[in-house]
C-alpha cells in the first residue's frame, strides 16, 4: 500500500470515459459510469474535456464540513474515505468540494469519493491516453483543486 | 439457475408519436442469439413489422436507434446505429455513429428505441431511465444542431444528458439529412434525419443511471486489456482518417472534380499532417475508444477564424474538398462544420455540390438557374449552396432531394454527372482501379457506400484473411473477398463495434468479447455465419422493396470513362467485367441469376420464414 496522488494531465483527455467504466467495475462490479468516482466533465458539448476526481486537498473542505464526521483522511494512503455507516447522504460534501468530485449514490443514500483503489487506481492503469498518472505526493507535483476542475457538473 | 444474459438490458422501448403512447417490451432473446443486435436484430424487427413499399417519409416508417450487446461496455470503440427505410434510396438503411448517445440509451435500460407515427407538432423525446416524456419542440424549430443540444441540456438542467437531434435540414426533409449525436458524431448517410423530420421529431434526449450486467467481467477485462494495447498502434491513432488522404491520392482513389479524376493535385493540403499543423487542438475519442481518431479543431485563418470545428475526416476531405476542387483546409473545415450544424450528410453534400459544379462546367446550368455562379474550386459558392440546400431555398430545393432526383429535374443529360448508386451519393472511394471495390459498391445494401465491404487493402497486396493473394486489377478472387467482407462487417455491425478496430483485431477476439459479455459461447465460424445470415436478411428486405440484379450496378462514369491518371490510369470496370463478378458473387452467395437468395440458402441460414414467390414478391 503506497501513498500517492493522482496527477491529471487534462490536456491529453479525449473524453473516452474508459476511467469511468473501469472505476464503476472496480467499485460496483458492473458497468455504470454514473457511479464512477472519476468523471469526464465537458464545459460545452463536443469541446474540451477534463476530469473531476478527488484531488486529495491537504485541508479537505469535505472533511471539515461533514456534519456526521463520516469523512476522514486515510493516514496510510492519504485517500479521502467515507464511512458509509455514518454518512447520511445529506450532500454537504458535494456542495463543499471545490472539484465537483463527490457524488451521491442515490440507491444507498451515501456520498462516494475516490479512495485511490487502495493504492492501485484502476483509472490510471486503464487510461488509454496517459491522462491519469500516479505520482509521489512528495514529488514536484502538487495537486491544485482550482486548476483541476472548477467546472462542476450539474449532476 | 441459468447464468445471466449479459450485455443486453432485455428491454426495447416503443414510442408511437401519433398517439403519444409509450410501451416497453421484453427483448426476444431467441432472436438476439440468432441476429445478435444492431444491424441484425433490428433489421429483423424492421423486416417483420414494416409494411412493404411504404413511403419512407410517411408516418408508417419506423425509426430505430439500436445498440448491440457490446454497446456501453468496456469493449473497444463500441457504437450504436440508426435503422430505418431510407428516403434517399428506398432500401434498408443502417447508419452507425460514435460519441456516447447509444451507450446512454443502454444505461437508461433499453437495447433499442423504436419510433413510429408522427407528432402533430414539433416535439422532442425525453427518456430519463423509466420515465419517457413528450416535450414541445416548437421553440427549437429551425435551430442548428449544437444550439439544439445545449438548449435541451439547459432545459433539463443536466449537461450530462445525451442528445441526438436534427438540424434545419432534417426538419425540411432534405433527403440526405443526418442526425447529430452528442456532439457532431453523425448518423450521416442515407437520410435518417429526414425520417426524424417527417415524424416532427426534433430531438431525443436520454439519461441513464442503470448498470449493464456482464456475464464474465474478469474475462471481459482480460480480453479488452489486450485489445486496447493492440489498438494503440493503429493506422488511425496519429492522424485519424485524414491520414488516408495522401495514401489514397497516391493510389489513385481520391476524388477530384466530381470523380472525373481520382487524383487531386492539392490533396496533401487536406491530409493529416497539414491539418495537424493548421487546425487541430486536441485529440478526441468516442466512448471506450483507445484509438481516438478525431481531433477538436480551431479555424485560425480567413473569414471563419475563431470557429471551433471538427477535424476534416477523410470522406469530407474527399467530397467537400477534392470532389469540389477545393483544397483550402480552413474552407473545407468550415463547410464541414456547416453540414454538421445544419444537419446534412457531408458526403452526399460534397457530392451534390460537385455535381452542380460539373453541370456549370458542362454548361447545363447557368447563373440564371442557380442564382450565382458555381465553379470548381469556389468555396464561397459551396457554402452558399450548403445553406440553401439545408433551407430548401431557391435551387437548394431541387438539390435537397439528392443528386439522382436533382438530375431528373434538371434533365439535359445531367444524369451522366450525378454520381450515385441506387440514389446514395458515391463516397470518396471511387472504384476505378479496384474492381473489388466496384463489386462492393454495386452490391452494397444501402447504395453507394464503401463501408459494407472493404477489399481495397487486399487488392493492393495484403493477403486475404484466408491466405489468398489478389491482383489489383484482375477479377479473380474478388467476389469471394467481397462476400467475406460483407459477412464479417454485418456481424461487427451487430455487436456493435467500430470498423476501425478491424485492422488490429481478429474474429477470435470479437468472439471472446461477445462471449465474455453475454455468457454465450460464440466461435468465429458461427460469427461469420451470423454475418451471412444478416446480409441475406437485408438482401431480402431490399428485394421486397423491388431491388434485384438490375440495381446492382455502378454509375456509368466508372464503367465507360477510363481513369485519366494515377497508378491505375486507363482502368475502368466494364459492364462485362461487372457482370462476370456479379455472376460469380451470386453463385458464391447461393443466390439465383437475379441476385435473389434461393430457398435452399435461406433454409441453410435459418431464414425459412422469408418466403418468396417465383416473381420475387413475398409469399
Amino acid at each position: 500500500m503506497t501513498t500517492l496522488n493522482l496527477a491529471i494531465h487534462s490536456e491529453k483527455c479525449t473524453g473516452c470515459r474508459v476511467c469511468e467504466i473501469v472505476c464503476s467495475i472496480a467499485k460496483e462490479s458492473a458497468i455504470n459510469p454514473k457511479m464512477s468516482r472519476i468523471r469526464v466533465v465537458t464545459a460545452y458539448p463536443g469541446t474540451v474535456d477534463t476530469l473531476a476526481v478527488c484531488r486529495q486537498c491537504e485541508d479537505a473542505p469535505c472533511v471539515a464540513a461533514c456534519p456526521t464526521r463520516a469523512i476522514s483522511i486515510d493516514q496510510k494512503t492519504r485517500a479521502v474515505i467515507v464511512d458509509s455507516a455514518t454518512c447520511t447522504g445529506c450532500g454537504v460534501c458535494v456542495d463543499e468540494c471545490p472539484c465537483g468530485a463527490v457524488i451521491i449514490d442515490e440507491k444507498k443514500n451515501v456520498s462516494v469519493i475516490c479512495d485511490l483503489c487502495h493504492g492501485e487506481p484502476e483509472c490510471a492503469k486503464w487510461c488509454p491516453f496517459d491522462v491519469i498518472e500516479c505520482v509521489d505526493p512528495s514529488s514536484a507535483y502538487k495537486s491544485n483543486p482550482i486548476e483541476f476542475g472548477t467546472a462542476s457538473p450539474n449532476k | 439457475m441459468a447464468p445471466t444474459l449479459g450485455g443486453y438490458t432485455g428491454k426495447v422501448l416503443r414510442v408511437d408519436l401519433s398517439h403519444e403512447v409509450v410501451r416497453r417490451e421484453p427483448l426476444n432473446v431467441e432472436l438476439a442469439r440468432k441476429f445478435l443486435g444492431g444491424k441484425g436484430l433490428f433489421c429483423k424487427m424492421l423486416f417483420d413489422e414494416l409494411k412493404p413499399r411504404i413511403d419512407p417519409l410517411s408516418p408508417e416508417n419506423m425509426f430505430i436507434v439500436a445498440t448491440g450487446p457490446l454497446t456501453g461496455t468496456l469493449a473497444p470503440s463500441n457504437r450504436a446505429v440508426v435503422i430505418t427505410k431510407s428516403p434517399l434510396t428506398g432500401t434498408f438503411l443502417d447508419s452507425y455513429f460514435g460519441g456516447a448517445f447509444g451507450q446512454e440509451l443502454k444505461f437508461a435500460g433499453y437495447d433499442g428505441l423504436i419510433v413510429d407515427g408522427k407528432a402533430d407538432e414539433l416535439v422532442y423525446l425525453w427518456i430519463d431511465d423509466d420515465q419517457v416524456e413528450f416535450r414541445s419542440g416548437k421553440h427549437l424549430q429551425g435551430m442548428e444542431t449544437s444550439r439544439t443540444n445545449t438548449r435541451i441540456k439547459d432545459e433539463l438542467g443536466d449537461n450530462r444528458v445525451k442528445v441526438g437531434c436534427v438540424g434545419p435540414a432534417g426538419e425540411k426533409l432534405t433527403r440526405f439529412a443526418c442526425i447529430d449525436f452528442d456532439v457532431h458524431r453523425q448518423a450521416g448517410r442515407g437520410g435518417a434525419g429526414a425520417v426524424m423530420g417527417s415524424k416532427n421529431l426534433k430531438a431525443i434526449a436520454v439519461r441513464g443511471t442503470q448498470s449493464i450486467e456482464i456475464a464474465d467481467l474478469a474475462a471481459l477485462k482480460k480480453t479488452v486489456r489486450v485489445t486496447y494495447r493492440t489498438l494503440k498502434d493503429n493506422p488511425y491513432t496519429n492522424l485519424g482518417t485524414a491520414g488516408s488522404v495522401g495514401w489514397s491520392n497516391d493510389q489513385g482513389f481520391f476524388p477530384s472534380r466530381n470523380f472525373q479524376d481520382q487524383t487531386f493535385r492539392e490533396a496533401d493540403k487536406l491530409g493529416g499532417e497539414s491539418q495537424r499543423e493548421r487546425l487541430w487542438i486536441r485529440r478526441r475519442a468516442c466512448f471506450a475508444c483507445p484509438i481516438g481518431c478525431t481531433h477538436l479543431s480551431l479555424l485560425k485563418k480567413g473569414s471563419f477564424s475563431g470557429t471551433v470545428v471538427d477535424a476534416i475526416e477523410y470522406e469530407n476531405a474527399g467530397m467537400l474538398g477534392g470532389s469540389c476542387g477545393i483544397s483550402d483546409p480552413q474552407a473545407v473545415a468550415y463547410s464541414n462544420y456547416l453540414c454538421d450544424e445544419f444537419g446534412l450528410d457531408a458526403i452526399s453534400t460534397g457530392n451534390v455540390v460537385g455535381f452542380v459544379m460539373e453541370c456549370f462546367e458542362k454548361k447545363l446550368l447557368t447563373e440564371r438557374d442557380v442564382g450565382f455562379r458555381v465553379e470548381f474550386g469556389d468555396a464561397s459558392a459551396q457554402i452558399e449552396l450548403i445553406r440553401r440546400i439545408s433551407a430548401r431555398e431557391g435551387f437548394g430545393d431541387v438539390l435537397a432531394d439528392g443528386v439522382m432526383r436533382a438530375a431528373k429535374r434538371i434533365g439535359k443529360g445531367s444524369e451522366d454527372f450525378a454520381i450515385h448508386i441506387r440514389g446514395l451519393e458515391t463516397p470518396a472511394w471511387p472504384p476505378r482501379g479496384s474492381p473489388g471495390e466496384g463489386l462492393a459498391l454495386a452490391t452494397s445494401d444501402r447504395g453507394g457506400c464503401h463501408q459494407r465491404g472493404w477489399p481495397i487493402n487486399y487488392e493492393l497486396g495484403e493477403p486475404t484473411p484466408y491466405g489468398e493473394k489478389l491482383g489489383r486489377l484482375t477479377l479473380e478472387g474478388k467476389p469471394k473477398i467481397v462476400k467475406w467482407e460483407q459477412d464479417s462487417l454485418s456481424a461487427l455491425y451487430s455487436l456493435i463495434e467500430c470498423e476501425f478496430t478491424r485492422s488490429r483485431l481478429t474474429a477470435d477476439q470479437y468472439c471472446e468479447l461477445l462471449s465474455a459479455t453475454t455468457g454465450w459461447n460464440v466461435n468465429p465460424d458461427e460469427y461469420m455465419k451470423v454475418g451471412e445470415r444478416i446480409w441475406n436478411l437485408v438482401r431480402m428486405f431490399n428485394i421486397r422493396e423491388g431491388f434485384s440484379r438490375k440495381q446492382d450496378t455502378l454509375h456509368k462514369r466508372f464503367m465507360t470513362e477510363p481513369l485519366p491518371s494515377g497508378p491505375a490510369k486507363g482502368h475502368l470496370i466494364s459492364s462485362e467485367e461487372l457482370n462476370k463478378m456479379l455472376d460469380e458473387y451470386y453463385a458464391l452467395r447461393g443466390w439465383d441469376k437475379q441476385g435473389i437468395p434461393t430457398r435452399r440458402k435461406l433454409a441453410e441460414l435459418g431464414l425459412n420464414e422469408l418466403k418468396i414467390r417465383a416473381d420475387g414478391t413475398m409469399g
